[in-house]
């Protein structure tokens, strides 16, 4: 499904993505390790068409990331970002994070995008939070709005940059439990992490970047 | 209480200073957006155009500037009326402050918020209108409301136009009268407008209750 061919990147004379391949199919889990600054970040924002890459291709069920050198949108659908800040729209309730997407892209009505936005809050276990703000939520709470958020789209691959980097334990193990649940909606899911004991609560693939290259 | 007599002319004064003030901010307040987006443009042609405009109208006096407009440009056959000529004055002036302030406060805006916005496909204007916009303006609130409350003092500066505002009632009657009491009550209606409106921004500050 999510397929990565010869991926190459540089910030200027810096190589930061070097030769990287990789496939994942759908309801599968990758855990995408390595120290800071080894390229994980930026391979998945150049997934993610954040960033552009100097070589190499991406595709989601054979749709290519570009076409004629722009991000496609028909890809773009299919990926969506749970980012290390979750960047929830601060001057929103959480509903209205939820729905703004849909609507204004009329993929949806107002009142199918709150159904389906109530269902998936309910679903994550804070249904209760519809009407509150981002700044009245929890660490947690957060989190799984963005979940929520982009799952609403129906992604094929959800990205997670770092999602336990400031979590005790308990938390991680429910962040765990969180994302295998994610991928048992047939969501394949990639999470960007230096935490192996998080890797290794996961029944997940793992790929180690050092130096922008996949270690064997 | 002689100087109570006096009140329909300060009122009058006082209609020309919240005239000047209130058509000021109606054309600057929307200009300053758009002029903040030519300035942070990447073309540094446009950009560096804005910042020298930007640069004359900070780095010289209002005063100056409204002299110029009325007594400089009819030089060249351009003349405006003196009302015209203190709207165009206040309006290029406050519009570059406001520029600066907008800028700021779109550029306190995370990176992570537009970058949200594109992965969940909501387009530019969209963003722009329902997130980017409203935290925007929450962060400027305080320091428009400085400019705004300065603009009440600054629109007396039309005295060199021969503009009848509040203080020039007020000093035209002081000088009649030679009584420092047209001051005083002078004074307590710019105290009193300038109160009600700082009131007014700190209300819509506190609108924003996220």
């Amino acid at each position: 499904m999510l397929k990565v061919t010869n991926l190459y990147k540089s910030f200027g004379e810096r190589t930061v993505l070097n030769n990287i391949s990789f496939e994942l199919n759908k309801g599968e889990i990758l855990c995408l390790r390595g120290k800071s600054g080894a390229g994980k970040t930026t391979l998945i924002r150049c997934i993610c068409n954040l960033e552009k890459a100097d070589k190499g291709t991406i595709s989601i069920n054979g749709i290519e990331s570009l076409e004629n050198d722009k991000p496609n949108k028909a890809y773009q659908n299919n990926v969506g970002m749970v980012s290390q800040g979750f960047d929830l729209f601060p001057n929103l309730n959480v509903m209205d994070n939820l729905t703004l997407a849909p609507v204004s892209r009329k993929l949806m009505t107002k009142e199918e995008a709150e159904k389906a936005a109530m269902a998936l809050l309910e679903s994550l276990g804070i249904g209760d939070k519809a009407k509150s703000y981002p700044s009245q939520l929890s660490g947690g709470e957060k989190q799984r709005v963005a979940v929520a958020r982009a799952c609403i789209l129906s992604p094929s691959v959800l990205f997670f940059d770092e999602p336990t980097s400031a979590l005790d334990l308990a938390s991680t193990q429910e962040v765990a439990n969180l994302i295998e649940d994610i991928a048992k909606r047939d969501i394949a899911v990639v999470i960007i992490t230096h935490d192996e004991a998080f890797c290794s609560m996961l029944d997940a693939k793992e790929i180690v970047i050092v130096n922008g290259k996949i270690a064997e | 209480m002689e100087v109570l007599k006096l009140m329909p002319r300060f009122l009058e004064g006082l209609q020309l200073t919240l005239g000047l003030w209130a058509i000021t901010l109606l054309l600057s307040l929307p200009l300053a957006f758009p002029v903040a987006f030519i300035r942070s443009s990447k073309n540094r042609l446009v950009a560096g155009a804005t910042k020298f405009y930007i640069d004359i109208m900070r780095g010289t006096p209002l005063l100056l500037q409204m002299c110029f407009i009325f007594f400089g440009l009819p030089e060249v056959g351009i003349v405006f009326p003196r009302f015209t000529t203190a709207v165009i004055a206040f309006v290029i002036n406050y519009t570059a402050y406001f520029a600066e302030i907008f800028r700021s406060g779109l550029k306190s805006i995370d990176k992570g918020q537009w970058e949200a916005g594109q992965m969940l496909g909501i387009s530019k204007p969209v963003l722009f209108f329902k997130v980017i916009l409203p935290q925007t303006i929450r962060t400027v609130i305080p320091a428009v409301t400085n400019e705004v409350t300065t603009l009440v003092k600054d629109t007396s500066l039309v005295y060199i136009l021969g503009l009848g505002d509040l203080l020039r009632q007020g000093k035209i009657y002081a000088n009649s009268l030679s009584s420092l009491a047209p001051f005083v009550l002078v004074g307590a209606i710019y105290f009193v407008v300038i109160t009600v409106i700082s009131k007014g921004c700190e209300k819509i500050e506190k609108s924003f209750n996220y």
